[in-house]
């Protein structure tokens, strides 16, 4: 899951970067931070903190909306 | 004449294309290690369950087996933990519990200045089997399958 979630975050900030706007370095940064937290969070193994994983990859979701959001107002500003 | 002719046709035509809807050829699947397996409740069953495709019949169908593991053995609760499984039940994360034949979902807490520590926040014993079936609960190696909608 995590090699899933940490190749859409590689696809995400591609986009981002492509966008190369302030508020794309800022999402870049986020995912960044969150994918480092699940990370730490899933190392616990059973220890984990099972609602807070569920609420970092509802995070990682919201981001993942907004780059889809941006990069289609990109296209659309650029046609 | 022509016009029963022609519905005899129709006839005719929509029973073979059902027959061929349910006669369509399955595919076998090698039985797969307990890590790539995907287990969860089934009607019928104790305890966790996972099926496979073994053979094929005289049709094409599917011969299928199920394995089933029970959540009291000891050692399997504690292989399924070792493996990183983790359990969707309604949506929501847990984890096979170690000690105790059923779900656990951990919930870290603050025990003082810069300290924390982890606590079962919420257990569903497998003997809960309805509600384990309503909410669709499905384990897996969290490493080899996206959890929920992701």
């Amino acid at each position: 899951m995590l090699g899933l979630i940490g190749s859409a975050i590689g696809a995400v900030s591609a986009i981002f970067s492509y966008l190369n706007t302030k508020a794309s370095q800022k999402y870049i940064d986020q995912l960044v931070q969150l994918r480092t937290d699940l990370q730490a969070e899933e190392d616990k193994g059973y220890q984990s903190d099972d609602a807070r994983i569920e609420d970092l990859h509802k995070q990682i979701k919201v981001i993942f909306d907004a780059a889809q959001q941006e990069l289609a107002l990109h296209i659309a500003s650029k046609s | 004449m022509q016009l029963n002719k022609s519905w005899l046709f129709i006839l005719l035509l929509s029973l073979s294309l059902g027959v061929d809807a349910c006669t369509t050829p399955q595919t076998v699947y090698p039985k797969l290690a307990l890590v790539d397996q995907i287990l969860k409740p089934r009607e019928g069953f104790s305890g966790l369950t996972h099926r496979t495709c073994a053979s094929l019949d005289e049709q094409g169908q599917c011969k299928w087996e199920i394995e089933e593991h029970q959540l009291d053995d000891a050692s399997f609760r504690s292989t399924m933990n070792t493996l990183n499984f983790i359990c969707n039940i309604g949506g929501r994360r847990f984890k096979i519990c170690l000690d105790k034949a059923g779900f656990c979902r951990m919930q870290s807490v603050s025990c003082g200045w810069f300290c924390h520590k982890t606590v079962e926040a919420e257990f569903i014993p497998i003997s809960n089997y309805k509600f384990l079936l309503d909410a669709k609960t499905t384990c897996f190696n969290k490493y080899a399958y996206p959890m929920g909608d992701e």
